[in-house]
């Protein structure tokens, strides 16, 4: 399968605007300011079927319809470099070495929905992929990509980095705008959403790394070439980070739909020294757990949904029989108490309350009732939190119990690991 | 500066489309907007909330409002989600009890057991949710969150401000504190900092909360998180008596609470009134109460015997006062007596007071205003006459397109009525002030002039020569006929831009800038302060702030006017019951023989009808020798006229003073007889704040010691002096002052109700 995404990724110098072009770059922006009216492009991105890429796959085309067409306000273009989410590497590898794609593409969607101003929100972290942005918009504006009257359209358009301080939830979307506000990253209620209510209570879009890459493409090529890759409701091809137990962990851009099974024993070279695998995390740690049966699941969003797991960000994450699975729920279960934001009570006390108790069984000092408890604090916080990181938060503790209750009762009742961890665990 | 909203829809623009939705079965329509919870208080369902306050924002923080919404999937907050028609909605489901458990539960694990020890026992919303909706079983087993101060105290009691102490522990996030000192205070004191389970409300270092609403941050905080050094361990709630009272500190009136014990006030709390201080208070009038139950509070009648004062009986007392004032009225005449009441005394007091001299004496010489040497006008109801009060509403601030305040530190002279300009100005509503200095609500104003002291009137005709010259005002709305017109022109003419450069130290810039601003506003209201009324040109300013309403076309305008903001609880009341020498109460003029019939009807007496001295030619009449006896009630005009020698000297001159008052004040220091009256907290009355509006105040506990209420002191005296005063209560003279006075017919005691009553103004057209 030809590469989309991915075509150019180890070009050296792609980063750069003139290697950028001279491998075809910069054909669709033109196109798309000259040959379609924002409208159109609306239209071509719903055809394509093109679903958000950060792990919520809520449909671009649609996203962008929201946004009211006669309202005098200004509109803004976020987009979300934040790639919090654990085992997600796939936005770092486009940000450092095809910025360009990306940029072309935010420059087509702010022209889509009518935004002025744009923000590439990347978490603090990526140093260098903001230098590397900051470069390429520099480029951008000289080359009169950006800017005012945009290759003499008469759009104009004004893009920033803004480097985020360090927190998870800031790729929460309307985290992330009270973030570029100067407030603390705090959600917001959802109704009303970004595309009435959003920066500044304006109307805005925010939109995922790889969402907005997959754009140039699609105006390029034509909203029903991209349908026709991939599977019917889950279009176009899905970089998955792969990682864990894998002789070639890395990033790999392949069709939605490959199973799970390809992606890591054809791709990834199959497990590590040989061993067997255990569970593997399909798409980021907000995902539940998948046992080794389902191998042959495919990697799309309602294949994976139907197997009871999520696509999410296309994290995906492999364990052999030598993994504890309580030491991945207490690790897990770590994070989340260190990037709630504090805001809602459940989350709040919840994830510290289930670190606290994973801690417990994790040392030996378990009881037979924690079980019952965990389940009970999960359930209290699914669904009663201000935003999806209380559901996302209790998904490691609920499904590794339910896939793999007898480890957890095993650390209870003999205060230690079931598995041999052998010497690899340090 | 972020506009207030709830789930997207600005609720300023009051919506006319109504909603009908079903909750636990039952119809409710309301208007389009309002949110689940609203729509349930109006049918008497309660939600349970944390972080809801009705003047903030709302958050859905805590979770404690979930409730289910038929075709949505999650549980929803109630304080957050508009209605919608056709919604139904249920408050009392297994799921929802189960959330609400939930989260009481989460609250609870890190919660310390302090209540043994925290001030809000007995009134806690964390004790009483858990008592309606939680467990009595804990099933936490790790170790409690704990925000350590000092690592080898075992309390964890942080100062944070002058009055306020947190304890982070108790804390359940609500961040109420947070968002009132920001949206409302419009202040930044207070902050949240650090995040998840790790988060601390905090103040910057060495940055206390020291803005004069915090005290507001320890009524708001549902839990004992946040607690006054005041009332810190002094009594347990349940002890207490509540009493409905007003803040007897300025002019707002704000609707208080008083907390009592065995006669001591233990604090002061709001007793939320949404027609003048929507629920808050400033820390001057919160924490201001020490007085009442201080120590050097008079406690029994003076009489001065060989040159010093010394206690004496109530009887010996009396009969001494009136057998003096019989004396000298006899000697030398109903004109050679005098009184000074006091914008201290309630509103019954001052009618009394004045009716005393009236009816008792036979004498118009009295009057209350002792700090100014320059006093306007008596004020005239009479159409085109000058009220000389505050003619719009404290409500109708906020709704004011721009507010121009001239002459007045707000936050320092009228601090809730500071928060209402705070909240126009955050509506988006221009705001202009100007002073003789500069003031911290300049953060919330376009600009800020700073002139030199007295120099208003200067300024006003640089403005109103800058609208005329450069024709900025709308010919179709001026309000001015050809010739008044004509004659404006003439008087502003002089007051070019250098002219008022030079005198007043204003750039013509600003002049300029604000002339534009008065001339395109869609309405304006004048806000004058203490600048003002004391002002040499007092009348002048007056008249050219009017000169410059009509001029701009807003004159008689809805929510447009001049106001003047007096400054003392009831400096209104005492103005309005006649305690002036040339009115009686309700503005009636003296000398007006038609007018005052009704009165002398229900006084059966022949009211004297000539005008009497004001306060500044009482002085001088009484360092000429022509008053010979004063009775001062309330006042202290040694400390309070710009020249308390001046006072001290005319006062020594007396014959025989009397002065009426709760300590031994300069004044009363230079008394032949002093009475010990009682405070605001010791007897029913009204006081009338800045805008007119008449509020009851309730006695918590009978005067202290030996002293008594003022008004049963005037009832005393007159007895003395053979007259019939048998009024058994406030309440009575309450419904005599109504009987007399045109602007308070209107008013009896039961309809003045829990939100008081405005008298009513007629604009001037």
């Amino acid at each position: 399968m030809e590469k989309i995404l991915f075509k150019y990724i180890d070009v050296p110098d792609q980063y750069k605007i003139d290697t950028y072009i001279r491998n075809g770059g910069y054909r669709a922006l033109p196109k798309a300011l000259k040959e379609h009216t924002p409208d159109e492009l609306i239209e071509m991105v719903k055809k394509s079927g093109l679903r958000g890429r950060g792990g919520a796959g809520f449909p671009a085309g649609l996203k962008w319809s929201f946004v009211p067409k006669d309202s005098p306000k200004p509109r803004f273009l976020l987009c979300n470099a934040d790639e919090g989410e654990p085992g997600t590497f796939k936005d770092r590898a486009l940000i450092e070495n095809d910025p360009h794609q990306l940029l072309e593409g935010i420059i087509i969607a702010s022209y889509a929905i009518g935004a002025h101003r744009a923000f590439i929100y990347i978490r603090g972290e990526f140093a260098f992929g903001a230098k590397r942005l900051e470069g390429a918009i520099q480029e951008c504006y000289q080359k009169g990509y950006l800017g005012k009257n945009i290759l003499g359209s008469g759009f104009d358009l004004d893009l920033d980095v803004h480097r985020g301080g360090g927190a998870y939830i800031c790729g929460e979307e309307t985290s992330l705008m009270e973030s570029v506000e100067g407030e603390r990253a705090n959600p917001r209620l959802k109704p009303p959403f970004p595309a009435s209510v959003g920066l500044y209570r304006n109307p805005t879009v925010i939109n995922n790394v790889e969402t907005l890459s997959n754009v140039p493409h699609i105006v390029l090529n034509g909203g029903e070439w991209y349908a026709n890759i991939g599977m019917p409701k889950s279009t176009g091809t899905k970089i998955f980070s792969l990682s864990g137990h894998v002789d070639k962990p890395g990033n790999y851009e392949l069709p939605m739909g490959v199973t799970l099974r390809e992606l890591i024993f054809e791709h990834g070279g199959g497990i590590k020294d040989n061993r067997k695998l255990k569970a593997v995390i399909p798409g980021g740690v907000s995902t539940p757990v998948l046992t080794a049966e389902l191998l042959d699941v495919k990697m799309d969003f309602e294949s994976l949904y139907e197997a009871g797991s999520l696509l999410g960000s296309g994290a995906t994450i492999v364990m052999d029989e030598t993994t504890c699975m309580v030491k991945v729920a207490y690790r897990i279960s770590k994070f989340f108490e260190h990037e709630s934001c504090g805001k809602c009570v459940p989350c709040r006390e919840g994830t510290r309350w289930i670190r606290q108790i994973m801690e417990r069984i994790e040392n030996g000092k378990g009881r037979e009732q924690d079980l019952d408890l965990l389940r009970d604090i999960c359930a209290n916080i699914a669904g009663n939190t201000v935003c999806p990181m209380g559901d996302a938060a209790v998904i490691p503790i609920t499904s590794t119990i339910e896939k793999f209750r007898d480890e957890y009762e095993y650390h209870i009742k003999h205060k230690k690991c079931m598995v041999d961890l052998g010497e690899r665990f340090v | 500066m972020k506009r207030p909203m709830v789930n997207g829809l600005n609720v300023l623009n009051g919506s006319n489309n109504m909603v009908t939705l079903t909750i636990d079965g039952k119809k409710v329509t309301v208007e389009e907007g309002t949110t689940i919870l609203k729509a349930a208080e109006k049918l008497g369902i309660e939600i349970p909330t944390f972080c809801f306050h009705d003047k903030l924002e709302p958050v859905g923080a805590c979770r404690m409002c979930l409730v289910e919404v038929e075709k949505m999937g999650k549980l929803q907050v109630a304080c957050a989600t508009s209605v919608s028609e056709g919604m139904m909605v249920k408050t009392d489901t297994p799921q929802v009890r189960a959330a609400r458990k939930g989260v009481l539960e989460f609250l609870l694990i890190n919660h310390p057991l302090d209540c043994p020890v925290c001030d809000k026992g007995g009134e806690c919303e964390l004790q009483n949710l858990v008592f309606k909706y939680g467990s009595d079983k804990s099933r936490y087993m790790e170790e409690k969150r704990r925000f350590s101060v000092d690592p080898k105290s075992k309390y964890d009691d942080l100062t944070v401000g002058p009055q306020i102490i947190r304890n982070m522990n108790r804390c359940i996030l609500c961040r109420k504190c947070v968002r009132f000192i920001t949206e409302i205070a419009g202040e930044t004191d207070l902050g949240t900092f650090q995040r998840g389970a790790k988060t601390e409300i905090n103040v910057l270092p060495d940055i206390p909360v020291d803005n004069p609403y915090s005290g507001n941050v320890v009524e708001i905080c549902p839990v004992g998180a946040l607690t006054s050094k005041s009332f810190r361990y002094k009594v347990r709630v349940w002890q207490t008596e509540v009493t409905s009272s007003i803040c007897p500190l300025c002019g707002d009136g704000c609707n208080i609470k008083l907390w009592t014990k065995d006669d001591k006030i233990y604090r002061i709390t709001s007793r939320r009134n949404d027609l003048v201080d929507e629920g808050f208070l400033c820390d001057k009038g919160r924490f201001g109460f020490e007085f009442v139950n201080h120590p050097d509070r008079l406690k029994q009648p003076l009489i001065r015997k060989d040159g010093k004062l010394t206690p004496a009986d109530w009887n010996q007392a009396i009969e001494l006062v009136a057998s003096k004032l019989k004396t000298i009225k006899e000697q030398s005449g109903a004109d050679s007596l005098a009184g000074v009441g006091s914008s201290k005394l309630t509103n019954e007091e001052n009618y009394i007071f004045q009716k005393f001299f009236r009816v008792v004496l036979g004498t118009n010489n009295i009057d209350h205003r002792v700090n100014s040497k320059h006093l306007l006008p008596s004020p005239s109801l009479k159409a085109n006459q000058q009220a000389y009060t505050m003619t719009n509403s404290i409500s109708e601030i906020e709704k004011a397109k721009l507010i121009f305040v001239l002459g007045c530190d707000l936050l320092e002279e009228h601090p809730i009525i500071n928060l209402r300009v705070m909240k126009s100005a955050r509506r988006g509503n221009a705001l202009i002030l100007a002073n003789i200095e500069s003031t911290r609500l300049n953060r919330f104003a376009q600009d800020e002039l700073i002139y030199k002291k007295g120099t208003e009137l200067t300024l006003l005709n640089g403005v109103a020569r800058e609208i005329i010259e450069e024709k900025l005002f709308n010919a179709g709305r001026v309000r001015l006929s050809n010739s008044e017109m004509e004659k404006l022109r003439e008087k502003v003419q002089p007051f070019d831009s250098q002219k008022v450069l030079q005198t007043t130290g204003i750039a013509p810039e600003k002049i300029k800038s604000l002339a534009h601003a008065l001339a395109k506003a869609e309405s304006i209201m004048f806000l004058c302060g203490r600048e003002i009324g004391s002002h040499p040109q007092n009348t002048e300013i007056i008249d050219s702030l009017n000169d410059l309403l009509r001029l701009t076309g807003h004159q008689g305008k809805d929510g447009c006017d001049v106001n003047l903001l007096w400054e003392d609880c009831n400096s209104q009341g005492a103005l309005d019951c006649g305690v002036l020498p040339d009115r009686l109460p309700g503005y009636v003029d003296v000398s007006d023989e038609a007018s005052r019939k009704k009165i002398e009807g229900v006084w059966n007496v022949e009211i004297p009808y000539k005008p009497g001295f004001n306060f500044n030619l009482l002085l001088e009449a009484a360092h000429q020798g022509k008053i010979k006896a004063m009775y001062i009630a309330g006042a202290d005009p040694g400390s309070e006229y710009p020249e308390g020698d001046y006072v001290k000297d005319a006062l020594k001159k007396l014959d025989f003073l009397v002065v009426q008052d709760i300590f031994l004040t300069e004044t009363a220091k230079l008394a032949h007889l002093v009475l010990p009256g009682a405070s605001f907290a010791e007897k029913d009355g009204t006081f009338t704040n800045v805008e007119r509006r008449v509020q009851k105040l309730k006695k918590a506990f009978d005067p202290l010691a030996n002293s008594k209420a003022d008004w049963y002191i005037i009832c005393m005296l007159a007895q003395a002096m053979g007259y019939d005063f048998d009024y058994t209560s406030p309440a009575q003279i309450f419904e005599e002052l109504a009987c007399v006075s045109p602007i308070h017919t209107k008013m009896n005691w039961e309809n003045l109700g829990e939100t008081g009553k405005q008298w009513e103004i007629e604009k001037n057209l």
